[in-house]
């Protein structure tokens, strides 16, 4: 008898000490939070908005490709095949799909999640949050229009110029009547870009601004000046707006243009006084050997280089004039015995910021606006600050014409991502320097023509899977 | 006289009942059947308490009367009876009880053999020691019909992939449960690096007892949401009964490469293709062209004032002859009440390819009591590994393996001074410099105790109780110096971290067995289980170091890094298990699982699995019964539903990810889209069988017909990228698997001496997708990828390529077929005309092996063929290396069949002409058929030729036996499609990737007991 209390008294205990139920398996979330829960306040708000500029930093898109894809497709660069990347398999035209889509839409969904936050319910200042939604605002529309530039049909010929096949222009996140979105016109794209760039400019208060690392109304101004200046010429209407927004942050942004003996210096310091936004990086936040200074320089990398050629079009080395800055030896030299850009993203790990917006475009797009309008005498005077900054002098130009804007903004922008998107926006061919090493051609011996269908990427095979609405693009 | 014959009929009488109820001492010996002695065993007269036991030798002494019976027992032991009579001596063997009534290990319970409905194999101890590779479970690759063994890699230590009855799960794991002495433990790598250290290679292989492999309904089902993919229990060896006896085991090999690897160009056949290309595309003659070519190629003018030597790469980054050394010692003895094993293991193993090796250590312990009612048994085991290893799996300019491909041999491996070369023109880097000065390494230790207490309240009613402890602490360290490789533009870079996973596992199970009538076999068994896993994770980074040969993290003081993480999960199971058995002849098995897990959410963790199987043992009815021909004949059919549930952790869960940071602060993202009704996938499986035995046991084996349906299956539901996501997991797909297997084995010959016999087993597959989830329209969302496909009425990831046509005879230009849905046979001149054409299996139509094993005298020997075919094997990496451009004799390397390019109109040949480009569609090398072959092969998988010498004269050198074999693994292969010139034994994506090479060894091995 004995024995069996013993016994049942043991196994009584076992069973407690074993006994589980559901509870019991709800897992650890140490590391992340729900997102139904995560945002409460403005600093939760303008964490999650450090997202989209993080995100913006990828190799696929400003940390790297999207600069060196405006560059390595023209006169300016090409790639030598030191690690595969950039040459033509990069730029293979094939329908598997190529460029930053994936990448863009990641920052565009983030600004999702901030423009459509419940603010009623976040705790802290209101005015704050309203400039985190503006700067949200802006990033949005940069990120589209980075898209409609790398995608739109607008170029290639026979597909309808204004009404051609944009992006979708995407304004919910986990919304489930949008998650398959058809691809809105070019001429609808610009619409969304410049309203939005509105809002962000009516919501932004310059009294939260930090650093040029984030956006700012400034910002948004550039951008606008920028977008609707490219879009003019699709609609030239839209000139006008891109005069007035480059002439606003000429008056009232505080950037001031960095003058001849600081220009090499603008380079390595962050939030230059030239500038209007950048993106930041450090030391411990780089992209390494996926970044722009190793496909520029680096040993086992160095892919892509300054095209130099006898015979054809002339090269970067040709078009510097004596005492230009920015052909000096500082800036445009040698590396592993081809010539390369040695001034701009210096430090090999990739610490410094990548500028995208400084004040010198907008005096090149407001002498570019005003002699469209055709105002010559300003169009005249607002091309000649540039020079006269980069030692060569007052009055270097004579006359303000189309070619010569061009020819200066080459100059200026010489690997900062802008080459491709002027030669094609200026309705012109990619030139030829030499053939011999612009391999990136199909095989045809040349670079493509204008309207060519390769002016622009194809769309990926995961997103036609995916998304029924999708329509590729023409010649793919 | 009439008193006289009474008196005398009553002296006899008497006489004979005197004798017969005289006592008598009876003394003898009691041994098992290899005449060890047994002490402890139980003699007792039957039907009396009269009873003693033997000592320390085995003897006894016993007094019974002349027509007593004698009942000789002991644990584990057939029991004997003997009626006394003249013999004052009576010597005893006993028999072990398995041998007549084999027991089946399911892991969760043993079972009668005869009372198993279910689909096992064994595979044994002699089988599984020796194996030359670290892994364990790669001794299965050829024993086990329907399984598959890949070993990705031939360094060693790293983990092998396993695939039982095809694969039935897109996203999910498809590998099976791994089971140790009743406990399942987590397999797989905790690797940060890209060489890897499998978890399973951290346990001896001489530890183990027997790998049992349980493949259908009933035997997986028990398992629950982990039994989908079939499940591998391994039972470790226990210490055995009688004095003590130690055993020692060396074995000495030398292993290389199995296979050649695909020839590469020497420099002047680089130098002549290369000028080639300027020939044919600009016109130029040949002598300028060469001229260019030595002026402009990188290394190519240094290579020809040299005297044109080539730098000998392939040499350079190979090992001959790698030695691998093992050696293990055991102990283990015991007595009726109690016995013990004690083992210990070491190897030491270099990789056939530098700066790649391997060593462990390895000790365990396993101990039984009977304490009156209670049987306790527990074992630990504790190893540690450390596995120099190089990087592996991609095109990394540091991977040794890569050099071979990619380096120009225009580049040398040395100075002339004789120090390596670290002044390449080239961005490949020296692989032989980075071997000696690089570091990649894993260290790995892990402690495993497993305890039961049994409790018997009666013979039939059982109570047992089961924990068990994993700790796994895996530490990894990189370090890339400062003069040459990837480490140069940091000035050296330095990388430390430590993984540690401690998981632990109780089971607590009733189990009752009665027989009714002598005919009605009841058992029944409940189970309640718990496991629980935690795993945290540091690491931290450094780079730009002061000066050489200082390699931990500290020393590295720019751009630290630091980052740690934790993740846990829990598993919950209940289960019933009813085997019922009438008269041995019909046999019924019946279980039911509830099991939950903690990777779903909160209202869909739980899910119920059961099964049933039906078994006629044929031979037990009357009519075969007496059969001298059909031995045992068994059908046998089971059915049921299994799990998987091998979604990653937290995946239901849409959340903010905290890990990002801009500009110095921190940066909240989405890190995925969620899915609040994610599930486990389901898997139906029913199979039938008939296991049968022939000509006195001459002839066995069994054929088993299956078809597995797995459903709701978790499918990375692609999203538009518009979204900021790529895809969902959400449980839609169904993929079928269905095949038949097939083992037959036979003693052809068996007399006392000389016993001949052949062992065979064959699998066929069927896979096939049956249902994929829809997309808004309606429409099937078709996988479809670069390189394989997934549709609905075909198999998983088959083979979707552009089909290569070969060289225009006239311009030397490649062609494709056109293809598509199709199979448009027009000749078009580029790939992008050409279309994607479903061109073929990636899994094996049929696999299976083939051995026979003579023992002659003390001699045996065993061969082992394994082969595989009806599928189509990708070589990745052609891109480069057979592009008739200048990628593989300007930029790269080449390989040797280029030298059969076209050169001149009528030429008839598969190598287009070189064309000074890096354009690799346009050459040639783009994704197509011409990189696909066939991967049938045939593989002499192991061969062994052994001696143990006899009895009497190791008795006089001291031992109880010596034996000594010569093994080797691998050492034949036969590739049926001549253009496939690497390995075929791919992993299971179907594609060649770098790795180092697959083995073949060869060891002498001695094996001495004491």
């Amino acid at each position: 008898m004995k024995n069996i209390y013993r016994y049942l008294l043991i196994f009584t205990a076992s069973a407690l000490v074993v006994s589980c139920g559901e509870s019991d398996l709800e897992p650890t979330l140490a590391l992340d939070k729900d997102l139904d829960s995560g945002i409460n306040s403005a600093a939760d708000l303008g964490f999650v908005l450090n997202s989209a500029y993080d995100r913006m930093s990828v190799t696929g898109y400003y940390g790297r490709d999207q600069i060196i894809m405006g560059e390595v497709r023209t006169d300016n660069a090409y790639a030598n095949g030191n690690s595969g990347r950039f040459s033509n398999s990069d730029m293979d035209y094939s329908s598997n799909g190529a460029g930053p889509w994936s990448s863009i839409y990641r920052v565009i969904a983030i600004t999702n999640i901030v423009i459509n936050a419940d603010t009623s319910t976040l705790t802290g200042s209101a005015a704050q949050i309203t400039h985190i939604q503006g700067q949200a605002h802006a990033l949005r529309a940069l990120a589209h229009f980075d898209l409609l530039q790398d995608y739109g049909q607008h170029f290639i010929d026979g597909q309808g110029g204004a009404s051609s096949l944009g992006v979708p222009y995407v304004k919910t996140y986990k919304d489930a009547d949008y998650l398959e979105p058809e691809r809105g016109t070019v001429g609808s794209n610009i619409g969304d870009i410049a309203a939005d760039l509105t809002s962000a400019i009516g919501m932004m208060d310059d009294s939260f601004n930090t650093s040029t690392s984030y956006m700012t109304k400034a910002g948004a101004y550039a951008i606008l000046a920028r977008a609707t200046l490219y879009a003019g010429s699709v609609d030239p209407s839209l000139y006008a707006t891109a005069d007035s927004a480059a002439k606003w942050v000429i008056a009232n942004s505080g950037a001031s243009p960095v003058s001849s003996s600081g220009f090499a210096s603008s380079y390595t310091t962050d939030n230059a006084s030239n500038s209007l936004f950048e993106l930041a990086f450090s030391g411990t936040d780089s992209r390494g050997i996926n970044g722009i200074a190793y496909i520029l320089r680096g040993t086992s990398y160095g892919d892509v280089r300054i095209l130099t050629g006898d015979s054809g079009a002339p090269d970067l080395m040709d078009i510097y004039g004596v005492g230009d800055v920015r052909g000096a030896a500082n800036m445009v030299g040698t590396a592993q015995g081809y010539p390369t850009m040695l001034g701009k993203f210096p430090s090999m790990n990739g610490e410094d910021n990548v500028t995208l917006f400084r004040v010198e475009e907008m005096h090149l797009i407001a002498a570019e606006t005003s002699l469209r309008a055709g105002n010559a005498a300003d169009a005249l005077s607002y091309l000649n600050n540039i020079p006269a900054i980069r030692g060569l002098g007052a009055d270097y130009y004579a006359s303000a014409t189309l070619e010569n804007i061009l020819e200066e903004r080459r100059k200026e922008f010489a690997f900062e991502g802008l080459r491709f998107h002027d030669l094609s926006r200026m309705g012109m061919d990619m030139p030829s320097v030499d053939p011999f090493k612009q391999t990136n051609d199909d095989l045809t011996g040349t670079p493509p023509a204008y309207g060519s269908y390769r002016y622009a990427y194809p769309i990926a095979l995961s997103e036609r899977n995916a998304n029924p609405n999708m329509v590729q693009n023409y010649g793919y | 006289m009439k008193k006289l014959n009474f008196l005398m009929t009553l002296s006899l009488m008497l006489v004979s009942f005197w004798g017969f109820s005289q006592q008598v001492t009876i003394t003898g010996n009691v041994a098992d059947d290899s005449s060890l002695a047994l002490p402890g065993a139980t003699v007792i007269v039957e039907g009396t308490s009269n009873g003693v036991t033997t000592d320390f030798d085995g003897n006894y002494s016993i007094t019974a009367s002349v027509g007593d019976v004698l009942v000789f027992s002991y644990v584990g032991f057939e029991t004997k009876t003997v009626t006394v009579g003249r013999d004052r001596k009576i010597n005893i063997l006993l028999n072990t009880s398995n041998e007549l009534d084999e027991v089946v290990v399911t892991g969760i319970t043993t079972r009668n053999l005869k009372r198993s409905t279910s689909s096992t194999v064994v595979v044994d101890a002699a089988q599984i020691e020796g194996v030359a590779m670290t892994s364990p479970d790669a001794a299965l690759q050829g024993r086990v019909a329907g399984l598959r063994v890949v070993s990705q890699s031939g360094t060693p230590g790293s983990p092998t992939s396993i695939r039982i009855r095809g694969e039935g799960s897109i996203t999910g794991s498809n590998s099976p449960l791994f089971v140790i002495d009743g406990v399942p433990v987590v397999n797989g790598s905790y690797s940060p690096l890209t060489n890897d250290l499998g978890v399973l290679s951290m346990i001896n292989p001489s530890d183990i007892e027997s790998i049992t492999v349980l493949k259908d309904a009933s035997a997986t089902a028990p398992y629950g949401a982990r039994g989908s993919n079939g499940v591998i229990v391994i039972t470790t060896k226990s210490g055995s009964a009688g004095e003590v006896q130690y055993q020692i085991t060396s074995n000495y090999g030398f292993q290389n490469y199995a296979m050649d690897e695909r020839p590469m160009l020497t420099g002047n056949q680089r130098l002549e293709l290369g000028a080639e290309t300027l020939i044919n595309d600009y016109g130029w003659d040949k002598e300028r062209a060469t001229n260019y070519a030595l002026n402009v190629f990188a290394g190519a003018a240094a290579w020809d004032a040299g005297g044109r030597v080539d730098g000998n790469w392939d040499e350079a980054v190979k090992v001959k002859d790698a030695p691998d050394a093992v050696y293990n010692f055991s102990a283990s003895g015991g007595n009726a009440t109690e016995n013990f094993r004690l083992s210990l293991g070491h190897r030491k193993t270099m990789g056939t390819s530098i700066g790649v090796n391997y060593e462990s250590v390895s000790g365990a312990f396993d101990y039984k009591k009977k304490a009156n009612k209670v049987d306790i048994t527990t074992s630990v085991r504790v190893s540690n590994a450390v596995q120099q290893g190089q990087l592996e799996g991609s095109s990394y300019f540091a991977a040794p393996q890569m050099t071979r491909i990619f380096m120009s041999p225009f580049q040398q491996v040395k100075n002339a001074d004789g120090t390596l070369n670290t002044n390449l023109s080239t961005s490949v880097f020296n692989t032989v410099y980075l071997a000696e000065n690089n570091i990649s390494e894993l260290d790995g230790t892990r402690a495993l105790s497993n305890t039961a207490l049994t409790y018997s309240f009666s013979d039939n009613l059982k109570f047992q109780t089961r924990y068990s402890l994993d700790y796994n602490l895996t530490n990894s360290h990189r370090y890339q110096n400062a003069v040459h490789g990837g480490g140069v533009s940091d000035n050296g870079y330095a990388y430390q971290s430590t993984g540690r996973s401690f998981t632990w596992a109780f089971a607590n199970q009733l189990k009752w067995d009665q027989t009714f009538n002598d005919v009605h076999y009841v058992s029944a068994l409940a189970q309640m289980s718990f496991q629980k896993q935690k795993y945290n994770f540091l690491s931290s980074s450094g780079e730009n170091v002061a000066t050489d040969n200082l390699i931990y993290v500290s020393s590295f003081q720019t751009n630290q890094s630091a980052s740690g993480s934790f993740s846990d999960w829990k598993e919950l199971g209940y289960l019933a298990l009813l085997n019922y058995s009438y008269d041995d002849k019909y046999i019924v098995d019946l279980s039911y699982r509830y099991d939950g897990s903690s990777r779903f959410a909160m209202d869909y963790r739980f899910g119920g699995f059961w099964s049933a199987g039906l078994a006629w043992n044929i031979t037990e009815e009357d009519f075969l019964s007496d059969s001298d021909i059909v031995n045992n004949l068994k059908l046998r059919v089971s059915l049921g539903e299994t799990g998987n549930n091998s979604v990653g952790l937290n995946s239901y869960q849409s959340l903010f990810g905290y890990g990002g940071s801009y500009d110095d602060n921190g940066a909240v993202s989405p890190s995925s889209f969620g899915n609040g009704i994610l599930t486990w996938e389901k898997q139906a499986q029913y199979d039938i069988g008939l296991d049968f035995s022939l000509l006195d046991n001459r002839v066995s084996g069994s054929i088993v017909a299956f078809n597995k349906k797995t459903s709701d299956l978790l499918q990375s539901v692609p999203l538009s990228l518009t979204s900021g996501h790529s895809s969902q997991s959400q449980n839609i797909g169904e993929v079928e698997n269905k095949g038949i297997e097939i083992e037959l084995s036979s003693d052809v010959i068996r007399t006392d001496n000389f016993t001949w016999s052949i062992y065979s087993n064959y699998a066929t597959l069927e896979n096939k997708i049956t249902k994929l989830a829809k997309d808004a329209e309606g429409n099937d969302l078709n996988i479809d990828g670069g390189y394989t496909r997934s549709r609905v009425g075909e198999e998983l990831n088959s083979w979707y390529l552009r089909q290569w046509a070969g060289v225009n005879s006239d311009t030397g230009n490649p062609m494709y077929y056109k293809g598509g849905e199709s199979y448009d046979m027009t000749i078009v001149n580029s790939l992008n005309q050409a279309e994607q054409t479903p061109v073929g299996n990636r899994l094996p139509k049929y696999t299976g092996g083939l051995g026979t094993r003579v023992n002659w005298g003390g001699f045996y020997a065993d061969a082992n063929f394994y082969f595989s075919g009806g599928n189509k094997i990708y070589e990745r990496w052609n891109w480069y290396s057979q592009a008739t451009n200048l990628l593989s004799t300007r930029y790269y390397q080449g390989a040797a069949s280029l030298m059969d390019r076209w050169q001149k109109p009528g030429d008839i040949t598969n190598v287009p002409r070189m064309r000074w480009s890096t354009n690799r569609d346009a050459t040639g090398s783009g994704n197509s058929t011409r990189f696909l072959y066939d991967g049938d092969y045939v593989r002499l998988r192991d061969l062994v030729v052994g001696y143990n010498i006899n009895r009497d004269a190791a008795e006089k050198l001291g031992f109880d036996s010596i034996a000594l074999n010569v093994k080797g693994t691998n050492l034949w292969t036969w590739v049926k499609d001549d253009g496939l010139q690497v390995d075929p034994e791919v992993a299971f994506s179907g594609s060649w990737e770098i790795y180092t090479p697959i083995l073949k060894s060869i060891s002498v091995g001695l094996n001495l007991k004491f």
